[in-house]
């Protein structure tokens, strides 16, 4: 299930049947997805999925070798600068220059970005509790991650690419980096794409997500969408089963004996149906949550 | 004004604000008239999409529990506005159903159940405001 | 601990050091094997004893210098980001003496070993006879101390460097300390006033070894242990950095506050060109005159004691000055155009690569650097050296000689031509660190390592000049033959044919701009036009004589501002940042 494509004027990334491989291993297949302006884009998958690749082509970083990709409507390896000036990016591994103070890097980012707001950059630090005289390499990992979200926020880019922002760092910190993120989203116009395992942040911030698997895209929607589509039902049988009954249209097929959960991605009739042959009743059904969609797709890797 | 927002509840999340919303109206805690927190600020504090939040306000307004003034916030509605019987209904009905399991379990029986519920309300009976 | 378990983990440790490098020490092994095997096989008439010689030596310490590289017992730790001793041996149930024992001994029968093979199996077959027991010690020591400078100063890694390049280059040289002549000729002086010179060298040495032993184990013992020794420990109260009480104001090193002055920019930078040349040169252009000045204040360290110099050692000292900008350019050329020379990836970090700068924008950073490194580097250097000289040298003698000089062939020895070459050498050492741009541009390790080895055998070249048969050919280029000329023309014209091919590339492929092609085609212009303005004049009536005429020269100073390797540059960044 995918959104249908909007116009391009609308669509901050767009990227149609991407495929890239590395050596013999295909790290995207046939990729298309479409970021509306001003929505929080989230981007699910397992490690290896092929997140950070997809990121990195958005940069400019990689050329695809089949498909297109349009970052505000130009080729981000043709016009690199153009995009890059209007984007920020948060990588996984932070990556910034470890041998740098704090005030020398936020001196020299600005000088890249003729929109920084050196008023918004000092409120951020401020708020972050960074002291400029320290060094890079001396701050903690929640820091750098603070530090890093900075440096992407403080010009007001249009587009903000996260990868995994939230990876490795304490409830704390997690939840000022979400604060900021979610400031910076409420102020017009800005787009976010994130990417990240933590299911609980995907579902409270996202407005779309898409999820990849093995370098497919298994769905992409609206959240609420997405989670609706998705039913979560338990089984109850007459017989102790012994082994996880197929059902029609079930995603995954989970539990022992008698009481058995079952995802599936709508069809749910058809699923009574069978369960009824089956000699099995629906006792229980309720949109599934974020995680066991997740589990069921990520095991499964159907594409719907 | 403090909201609980869990996202393995299966309820989505702008439900959960409105419900607890209302929950707060209902026991008293917002005031008729009184400020709700602009759709930035709750969502900063949630840590939750501002637009999950501007269509829980949405449903509030739509529901009458809530007025938006122009340009000037979101206030809590003078008049209570009466549920609809189903909707009081339905929000009710889950808690019983738990509390029937719970009481099932522990063998406990329905006319000792009644009895222990209409306990309970004489104790919280001066809390809630006529 | 008893004695069999302890041996046996030492036994383990010294195995696994030979399991890492096996084929680079079975090499180092054979090598004098198979030399001696050579030199048995070949004629006498082919290879005359000098060569035999010479290259025997050049063989010898090339094989004791990979020795010694591959005896590096150390493991990056990534999460401290230094290269120290193995931190996964820590945590074995092994006495702190027998891990550290297990490497040395291991280093030192290594290079004993190598050494006793060349002396012994190769080296004797062109009858050299090589003494054992001092050069034996004197490796022994060296290895010793250079395992435990490896290991001590692992968390600083300038330190380290400077500490390894200074012992390393007292190691190639001390031994003539030890040999007879030394002892015969320079130092007869001491021998006669009743000093034993080779017996205190030696005491020395096996004081050094086992401080060095010592050393290692006291520090491989605190690393053990986490007790990590930290710089504001050794240092006075007035250079520790103060624990900030507040946010206000935040407290820094006497140290801190220099090295702010020396880099800072206290206005903001405007546009991404100026942003990225300051970095340039903080992580790469300061490096050119912080170590040209270091290396100066060791030349000019022992002047007051010995002062005034005499004519002659200021000449040569004068020289080794004035080639000092260009040898360190030459080196770190090599390496100027990666993204961060101090990384150890090849191609530049994701902050950098995320940057919104241009190909164009981020070669002209580094041109301009470069630019800023050598006019800092002359002007550190022309003042140190004038001050030297006025203070410490025979310079009355020194400029009696150039008058004279003057007096011979006023033309070579003017003032004008003074200046010229001074030009011509601020030239080359620019062009020497921009030459190489596209080496580190590429971010592929395996060019960056040929260029290395490319550096390291530049080096050695020289020592070729030695070989009889090599002098002979030599000599013949003395008088070129008049196609020469041509194919000069030939090669140059077909240079420019293909730079331009590569930048109509380049400009295909989007990665420059035509504006930024114009500027250096511009600058390409300038200089050239310099280079031959100047080379004419100096070129000294002698080498007309042999052929050598100002028209050859002029050529040759076409080839010298970079044109096809700069035209290359860009392809190659460009390149590898779209992977």
């Amino acid at each position: 299930m995918s959104l249908p494509s909007p116009s391009s004027s609308d669509a901050v990334v767009a990227v149609n049947g991407l495929s890239r491989h590395f050596g013999a291993k295909a790290a995207l297949q046939e990729v298309s997805l479409y970021v509306p302006r001003g929505s929080v884009f989230g981007l699910m998958g397992e490690n290896g999925a092929g997140k950070t690749t997809l990121i990195k082509h958005l940069l400019g970083l990689l050329r695809p070798e089949k498909g297109t990709v349009r970052v505000f409507g130009l080729d981000p390896t043709v016009d690199t600068v153009a995009v890059l000036g209007r984007l920020g990016y948060l990588s996984e591994s932070r990556d910034l220059p470890a041998w740098m103070r704090i005030n020398e890097l936020l001196r020299y980012t600005a000088g890249f970005y003729p929109k920084w707001d050196h008023a918004y950059a000092e409120s951020l630090r401020h708020q972050f509790g960074l002291r400029p005289s320290s060094r890079v390499r001396t701050l903690s990992k929640g820091e750098q991650a603070k530090l890093g979200l900075l440096v992407a926020l403080a010009y007001r880019p249009e587009l903000l690419l996260l990868d995994e922002p939230s990876s490795g760092l304490d409830p704390l910190v997690r939840h000022d980096i979400l604060e900021a993120i979610i400031r910076a989203v409420a102020e017009e116009g800005r787009t976010v794409l994130f990417s990240s395992h933590l299911l609980d942040e995907v579902e409270r911030v996202s407005d779309h997500l898409t999820m990849l698997h093995q370098g497919r895209v298994v769905f992409s929607g609206p959240l609420d969408q997405v989670k609706q589509s998705h039913r979560r039902l338990i089984i109850h049988f007459d017989t102790a089963q012994v082994a996880p009954p197929r059902l029609e249209g079930a995603l995954s097929v989970s539990g022992g004996g008698r009481e058995w959960k079952v995802v599936c991605a709508g069809l749910n009739l058809a699923t009574a149906v069978h369960a009824a042959h089956l000699g099995g009743v629906i006792v229980d059904e309720q949109s599934a949550t974020l995680d066991e969609i997740f589990v069921a797709r990520a095991a499964k890797g159907a594409v719907s | 004004m403090q909201l609980q927002i869990s996202t393995s509840d299966g309820v989505p999340i702008y439900q959960q604000i409105v419900n607890q919303v209302r929950y707060l109206i209902a026991a008293g805690r917002l005031k008729p008239g009184e400020e709700l927190p602009p759709i930035r600020v709750l969502a900063e504090q949630l840590t939750v999409n501002p637009n999950t939040v501007a269509r829980a306000y949405l449903e509030l307004e739509r529901a009458g529990a809530v007025t938006k003034r122009h340009g000037a916030g979101t206030y809590v509605s003078e008049a209570r506005q009466a549920l609809p019987q189903r909707e009081k209904t339905k929000i009710l009905a889950r808690r019983v159903d738990a509390l029937l399991a719970d009481a099932r379990h522990l063998e406990v029986e329905l006319n000792e159940l009644i009895k222990l519920l209409r306990e309970r309300d004489a104790v919280m009976q001066p809390e809630v405001k006529p | 601990m008893t004695a069999a378990p302890a041996l046996r983990s030492g036994w383990t440790i010294a195995r696994s050091m030979w399991q890492v490098r096996q084929p680079a020490f079975l090499a180092l092994v054979l090598a004098p094997l198979l030399y001696g095997w050579f030199l048995h096989m070949t004629p006498a008439s082919v290879l005359s004893r000098e060569t035999s010689t010479t290259l025997g030596s050049l063989l010898m310490g090339l094989s004791l210098f990979l020795t010694f590289v591959c005896c590096n017992f150390t493991e990056n730790d990534r999460r401290e980001r230094l290269d120290g001793f193995p931190a996964r041996l820590f945590t074995l149930p092994v006495a702190t003496g027998i891990l550290v024992a297990a490497p040395l001994l291991f280093s030192a029968l290594a290079i004993g070993v190598i050494y006793v093979a060349w002396a012994r199996l190769a080296l004797p077959a062109t009858g050299q006879s090589l003494p054992l027991a001092w050069p034996l010690l004197y490796l022994i020591t060296g290895i010793l101390c250079y395992q435990s400078a490896v290991w001590t100063l692992a968390r600083w890694r300038a330190a380290r460097l400077i500490v390894l390049g200074t012992g390393g280059t007292l190691l190639a040289v001390g031994w003539l300390a030890l040999l007879p002549e030394f002892e015969r000729d320079l130092a007869s002086s001491l021998v006669d006033a009743g000093w034993p010179l080779h017996r205190l060298i030696c005491t020395t040495l096996l004081a050094a070894g086992i401080g060095a032993w010592a050393i290692a184990q006291v520090v491989v013992g605190r690393q053990r242990r986490g007790e990590l020794i930290r710089w504001s420990e050794l240092l006075p109260a007035a250079f520790r950095r103060h624990e900030p009480s507040g946010d206000a104001h935040a407290g820094r090193t006497v140290l801190e506050r220099l090295s702010d002055l020396l880099a800072r920019r206290r206005g903001s930078m405007r546009t991404p060109a100026q942003a990225q040349c300051w970095f340039e040169w903080r992580r790469h252009g300061s490096l050119l005159p912080l170590t040209t000045g270091a290396v100066l204040v060791l030349i000019m360290a022992p002047a007051p004691f010995s002062a005034p110099l005499s004519a002659e050692i200021t000449g040569i000292a004068l020289c080794w000055m004035i080639a000092l900008p260009l040898l360190l350019a030459f080196v770190l050329g090599k390496g100027f155009g990666k993204a961060d020379l101090w990384s150890k990836e090849p191609g530049p970090s994701l902050f950098h690569a995320t940057r919104p700068l241009s190909v164009s924008e981020r070669i002209g950073a580094k041109l301009k650097a470069a630019a800023l490194a050598t006019v800092s580097t002359w002007g550190l250097l022309l003042p140190a050296t004038a001050l030297w000289l006025w203070l410490w040298c025979d310079w009355p003698a020194l400029l009696q000689q150039w008058r004279e000089s003057a007096a011979d062939s006023p033309n070579e020895f003017s003032l004008g031509s003074a200046v010229m070459a001074m030009a011509i050498l601020i030239l080359c050492t620019w062009r020497f660190l921009i030459g190489s741009l596209y080496l580190g541009m590429s971010a592929k390790p395996w060019l960056m390592n040929l260029a290395g080895c490319g550096v390291f055998l530049s080096i050695f070249a020289p020592l070729l000049g030695t070989i009889p048969q090599l002098q002979e050919r030599l000599q013949s280029f003395l008088f070129p033959p008049a196609w020469f000329r041509w194919l000069l023309i030939g090669l140059f014209a077909a240079k420019v044919g293909a730079a331009a091919a590569l930048t109509i590339y380049a400009r295909r492929q989007r990665f420059v701009k035509t504006r930024a092609v114009m500027r250096y085609i511009a600058l390409w212009l300038l200089l050239t036009t310099l280079m031959i303005v100047m080379v004419r004049p100096l070129v000294p009536l002698e080498f007309t004589a042999v052929g050598w005429n100002k028209r050859l020269f002029t050529i040759f100073a076409l080839f010298f501002v970079p044109l096809l390797r700069i035209s290359y540059a860009p392809i190659a960044l460009g390149r590898s940042r779209r992977g």
